[in-house]
């Protein structure tokens, strides 16, 4: 139902903030699919002192009640139509209550006619449950409204009365008592209720107060209105008084006894040993359908076993124990939970989880074989067991041998992947949606209040189930805490795990036993990786950071995917089609655990992973802007990568996808004090960034970069990284800052005796002068670069200051002479084996030739590859 | 549809650099477009004076800055690098721009930068050729993200083009000659209550109280022309920025009681459902939010500022030109 007028007057939705906006949608809806008239409207609103803006003023209220119309429109078409000489507001006959009230009320009319009591008081019922309050309230009333809001609060009183009516008939006279009492006294005057009211304590054998209600009846009339009661309400009350036997109800004729349940054959009590079911289970929709489906026998394997697989904290057991909670009437004989380890975690034996099975069936040990015996208890029966945490396959083979009747629900870390005829369901965490809504139930208020905050503990934790219950039941437990507090002590990776510890719910400990079941090479391998850069990592990372060639790293990691300690992501579309990256608890476990077990594995593997990341950047960077970076290698690359096997032809791609690896790398390189790789990794990404306007990556990788190269007491490298700040700085149109480090940048270049830099950097300083119009003194400054590049041979420089002596002979309006550089400029971007400088030469002349003789300076000019300066108009 | 038309190019930004992001091999290589999101920066700095209205003593830079940064960024991609044909007719269906963060937008004295993260969706391709476009951006002062601007732009044929507006702009006059928006003139605002220092630069009259829910403001724009940047012959799209600023900081004054100096103009979402004609009465309605109570409808911000939304429509006769949603800020 979109409009409400039987209370307040609402729209779904959204209702019109603003009262007179209501009120003209409120009249429009009480005369719906009819044309009102601007006269009437005006009227509504203004009555006989309209403003002289009255009709502007109607027409704005009359656009904000179509703006809200609109809303509720799946198909955007307008319901509120322009026809002279006002609006007429069509409306399906379901969508305004008043209407289905009116249908109801004539049905419950009808049926009351046809003495169809138990009808009638359902639709009359039906038809008041529609009202929220007075008719029409909340608006001011004009006369249309305030006609209409008597006739229907009149329309109300009288289906109130003859549901109550039919009601009486029913025999319904007690339950009628307390809600008459109390309309007789909000409506004193009515006489109609108070005769029912009478009539309901008469036949509840409460002769006396039906008698009392008439004296009251009588008093307010006669105090009120100066009247006796009608002729009706005395007849009622002489019939009271005789004790009239038509006045008492006669129930219809008694029901037909219903029949005799049979009686209850005794069975034996079925094996129920299940957990209590979790009151704020959330989420897992898809997956407990589908374990529904299986348990029905109508999932899409034929099969009697489902392994349920998942990363420790997942929340495995507690679905599969509400699936066997729900599944009674299916297994009807046992439903039945054994936990496959010991008290002190230790893994069960293939006997000892058969005979932990008889135990929990209550099978006294005989002679017979443990095997046997189950067999013999479980033997065509509907029986269910969910054998939880299972550590491999050899645990659980017999058992399931032995239960070949029975249904099991297994569940496990990694998949069971060796097990024959067993269907398979793999828990993730639960996505955010379901993430945020368990940390509210079982959060409580304060959860619910800040949903920003809980947002963010669902993402701090990973939509891991244990981490968000234990941290929804840390807030719950410190009510002087908020969740924006939680939040915030989440967000420290390395404290993140100290602060999931509830009692005995503890994630690290949940998390550090998926790590102890790994033997010791994985646990290594593990530690290790932890060192790996976010969000993910390709398998040459892992090489180097387990110094390992790539078969031996990716055995390693596809393990470590199978103990759910790693994630491995297929992106088909991408460079990398697999990638792995942790959960970001378990990438803090191994933190932890690197630095508490073997802190002397961090610092080399850290140089390892940033001289792999040096090596391929600089080969992709010379791919994309070859001679551009003037930094020297800082390090010899690790043993058997092959950066053209990695990054094939695609430099682009491959820094698309590395380029917050590359970030992070820089960042562990620096705060390694690794300060010659941190520069050199720095200065080989800024051409990628440059390309791209990557600005903050680029400033802080380059902020990073210097204070290393200043640390490693490196001028060459700090000028280098000066200097590309100083293109950082142009390119956001900063020129002040920019021209100080171009300067800054020369200056230590110059003292290195590094010529084709210092060269390079005034070809930036003149692109700074030409951004701010001083054209003559960037020619000057470009000449210069020339000469310079010329001399040293430096074709990337060369082509880079013909460029700029190109975009001046433009503005100057020397075409030809523009022309001319661009030709020598593309040339030497050839000779520089720069495809791109060499495609933007012949893009500007290009341009240049189909200028017109006297080209506008204001016009946009590309003055580097992709950027674009729009000079003031 | 309905729209307002698009500039080629403004002095109000001062000169400025747009930097194309390459998604692809080929637009790496070439620069060219591709019928897809592509990505762009825009840069600049920001004036020290305001870029329209000079010296005003503004505490705040003024939301004009985004608005015509991303409008300018469009049009020109649109041509370059979408390669929308010259004689389609660009024009803006909805603009809106806010402030996520009041900081960055206080004026300091130093010259701060401005920058766009510039996302840009070609829509309804015909041939390759987008016949509309959708942009997006975030905008930042000195690094800081801190604002939002956004846009529909639609390329018209001349026909299609003309029909509107010779539409538009009959069912104007004729509601103008039957009566409508024919409220006098109740004077001129005191610059400083729309936080300028010049009396030119006044764009509202004061508002026409006839009822208590809405105030209508006569707009001035002939006296738009020659202080906003705009194409000769037509009301400068600016000019319902700089209306909807002026006639929202008079309304919440006059409502709310806020002080004009300290209040500023923190979200504008604008919607044009028609031409604006020149040389015909342009007013703007205003109302604000209702609450059960007698208080008025402020709420107030994360840093407990006071803060309030409005409604306003833009109308010619009985025609509604633009309708926008904006809401106000008193920074203290």
């Amino acid at each position: 139902m979109r409009f409400r007028v039987l209370g307040p007057v609402r729209v779904a939705p959204r209702t019109p903030t603003a009262a007179k906006p209501r009120a003209v949608l409120a009249t429009l809806l009480i005369q719906s699919d009819k044309v009102v008239s601007t006269h009437t409207l005006i009227d509504e609103l203004w009555g006989t002192e309209p403003p002289r803006t009255a009709t502007t003023t109607l027409q704005v209220y009359v656009s904000q009640v179509r703006r809200v119309l609109l809303e509720g429109e799946p198909d955007g078409r307008q319901p509120l139509i322009t026809r002279p000489p006002g609006y007429l507001l069509r409306v399906a006959p379901d969508d305004l209550d008043l209407t289905v009230f009116e249908r109801l009320r004539e049905t419950g009319r009808a049926a009351y006619a046809r003495r169809d009591y138990a009808e009638a008081s359902r639709r009359l019922r039906e038809a008041l449950a529609l009202w929220t309050g007075p008719a029409l309230s909340g608006i001011p009333h004009g006369p249309t409204l305030q006609t209409s809001a008597i006739r229907l609060d009149e329309l109300r009183a009288e289906v109130l009365e003859q549901g109550i009516a039919a009601e009486l008939r029913l025999g319904l006279h007690q339950e009628l008592v307390g809600e008459l009492m109390a309309l007789t006294r909000e409506q004193p005057l009515r006489e109609s209720l108070q005769g029912h009211l009478m009539v309901a304590l008469y036949r509840s054998g409460r002769q006396s107060e039906a008698l009392a209600v008439y004296r009251r009846a009588r008093r307010s009339l006669v105090d009120e209105l100066g009247v006796e009661p009608s002729p009706a309400l005395r007849k009622l009350q002489e019939r009271i008084l005789t004790s009239d036997p038509s006045l008492t109800w006669r129930p219809a004729a008694p029901d037909t006894p219903s029949r005799t349940p049979a009686p209850t054959v005794p069975q034996d009590a079925p094996a129920v040993r299940l957990p209590s079911p979790l009151p704020d289970f959330t989420g897992r929709t898809g997956e407990l359908g589908l374990g529904e489906r299986f348990l029905a026998g109508t999932g899409p394997v034929d099969s009697r076993v489902l392994a349920v697989s998942g990363r420790p904290g997942a929340g495995k057991t507690a679905f599969a124990a509400r699936l066997a909670q729900a599944a009674g009437d299916r297994f009807p004989d046992a439903r039945v939970l054994l936990t496959l380890r010991d008290s002190g975690g230790r893994a069960l034996s293939a006997e000892a989880v058969m005979a932990g099975l008889l135990r929990v069936l209550e099978v006294p040990a005989g002679p017979e074989a443990a095997e046997d015996l189950l067999h013999a208890r479980t033997r065509g029966r509907k029986m269910l067991f969910v054998l939880d945490d299972a550590v491999s396959e050899a645990q659980v083979r017999p058992a399931l041998s032995v239960l070949s009747d029975s249904t099991v629900v297994l569940t496990s870390r990694h998949a069971l992947g060796a097990l024959e005829g067993v269907q398979h369901l793999v828990l993730d965490v639960l996505n955010r949606a379901d993430a945020e809504a368990l940390l509210v139930n079982c959060g409580g208020t304060a959860m619910s209040e800040d949903p920003a905050s809980t947002a963010e503990i669902a993402r701090l934790c990973g939509g891991l189930p244990l981490a968000l219950r234990v941290a929804a039941a840390g807030l719950v437990a410190r009510p002087h805490w908020t969740p924006a507090e939680l939040a915030r002590r989440l967000a420290d990776e390395r404290g993140r795990l100290a602060a999931l510890r509830l009692g005995d719910l503890d994630v690290r400990g949940s998390l550090l036993t998926a790590y102890r079941d790994v033997d010791a090479d994985n646990r290594h391998a593990f530690r290790v990786l932890g060192l790996a850069p976010l969000p993910d990592f390709a398998l040459w990372s892992a090489g180097a950071l387990l110094a390992a060639d790539l078969p031996e790293a990716e055995r390693r990691v596809e393990e470590l995917v199978r103990a759910r300690l790693l994630e491995a992501v297929r992106r088909p579309d991408r460079l990398t089609p697999v990638r792995y990256g942790f959960h970001s608890l378990l990438r803090g476990l191994a933190l932890e655990v690197l630095a508490e077990e073997s802190p002397q594995q961090a610092p080399p593997a850290t140089d390892r992973l940033c001289r792999a990341y040096a090596t391929l950047t600089r080969h992709a960077d010379g791919l994309l802007a070859p001679g551009r970076d003037l930094m020297p290698a800082a390090s010899a690359p690790p043993a058997g990568l092959d950066p053209a096997a990695v990054v094939g032809p695609a430099p682009l791609r491959w820094f698309q996808e590395e380029a917050p690896g590359l970030l992070e790398t820089v960042r562990q390189a620096h705060r390694a004090g690794l300060w010659r790789q941190c520069a050199a990794l720095a200065s080989a990404a800024g051409g990628y960034y440059e390309a791209n306007a990557l600005w903050a990556d680029w400033q802080e990788s380059h902020e990073l970069g210097l204070d290393a190269a200043r640390e490693a007491d490196d001028s060459l490298a700090e000028a280098v990284l000066l200097r590309s700040l100083a293109d950082l700085e142009w390119q956001r149109h900063h020129p002040g800052a920019a021209r100080d480090l171009y300067r800054l940048a020369w200056q230590l270049f110059t003292r290195s005796g590094h010529r084709v830099g210092a060269g390079r950097c005034l070809t930036g300083e003149a692109d700074v002068l030409l951004g701010l119009g001083r054209v003559a003194r960037a020619e000057r400054g470009y000449a210069r670069a020339l000469s310079v590049a010329r001399t040293e041979a430096d074709p990337r420089g060369e082509a880079d200051a013909l460029r700029g002596l190109a975009l001046v002979a433009q503005r100057e309006g020397r075409l030809r002479e523009a022309l001319d550089r661009l030709a020598v400029c593309g040339a030497a971007a050839g000779r520089a084996g720069d495809e791109r400088w060499r495609a933007y030469a012949g893009r500007r002349a290009a341009a240049v030739s189909a200028l017109p003789e006297a080209p506008l300076a204001s016009q946009p000019l590309e003055v580097r590859p992709g950027v674009w300066l729009f000079p003031d108009a | 549809m309905a729209t307002v038309p698009a500039l080629s190019t403004s002095s109000v930004l001062g000169p400025f650099h747009l930097v194309h992001k390459p998604d692809s091999p080929e637009t790496f290589l070439l620069d060219s477009g591709a019928p897809s999101c592509q990505r762009f920066v825009f840069a600049a700095e920001l004036p020290d004076e305001h870029a329209l209205f000079g010296a005003t003593g503004a505490a705040h830079h003024d939301l004009v800055m985004p608005v015509e940064a991303l409008r300018q960024a469009a049009v020109f991609a649109a041509r370059h690098y979408f390669r929308v044909p010259e004689k389609r007719l660009t024009v803006v269906a909805e603009a809106a721009t806010g402030i996520t963060d009041v900081e960055p937008w206080r004026r300091t004295g130093h010259r701060a930068q401005i920058a766009l993260e510039l996302d840009l969706t070609p829509t309804d391709m015909v041939l390759g050729v987008p016949r509309g476009l959708v942009c997006e951006a975030v905008v930042s002062i000195d690094g800081r993200p801190c604002g939002t601007a956004s846009a529909r732009l639609v390329f018209l044929t001349p026909g299609i083009y003309r029909g509107h507006r010779e539409a538009g702009r009959r069912q104007s006059e004729e509601s103008l000659a039957r009566g409508f928006g024919d409220f006098g003139s109740p004077g001129r605002p005191e610059p400083s209550r729309v936080g300028h220092t010049e009396p030119r630069h006044v764009l509202v009259g004061l508002p026409v109280e006839d009822d208590d829910e809405v105030l209508l403001f006569p707009v001035d724009g002939a006296a738009a022309d020659g202080i906003l940047p705009g194409e000769p012959g037509e009301l400068p799209p600016v000019l319902y920025l700089e209306a909807s600023r002026q006639a929202g900081l008079i309304a919440c004054a006059e409502l709310y009681g806020f002080a004009p100096d300290r209040s500023l103009l923190t979200g504008w979402q604008a919607s044009f459902r028609g031409f604006a004609e020149p040389g015909l009465p342009l007013y703007c309605t205003v109302s604000g939010p209702r609450t059960d109570g007698a208080a008025a409808a402020t709420a107030r911000d994360a840093a407990g500022r006071p803060t309030t939304a409005l409604t306003l429509a833009f109308w010619q006769g009985d025609r509604e030109v633009a309708r926008i949603s904006a809401s106000v800020l008193q920074d203290c």
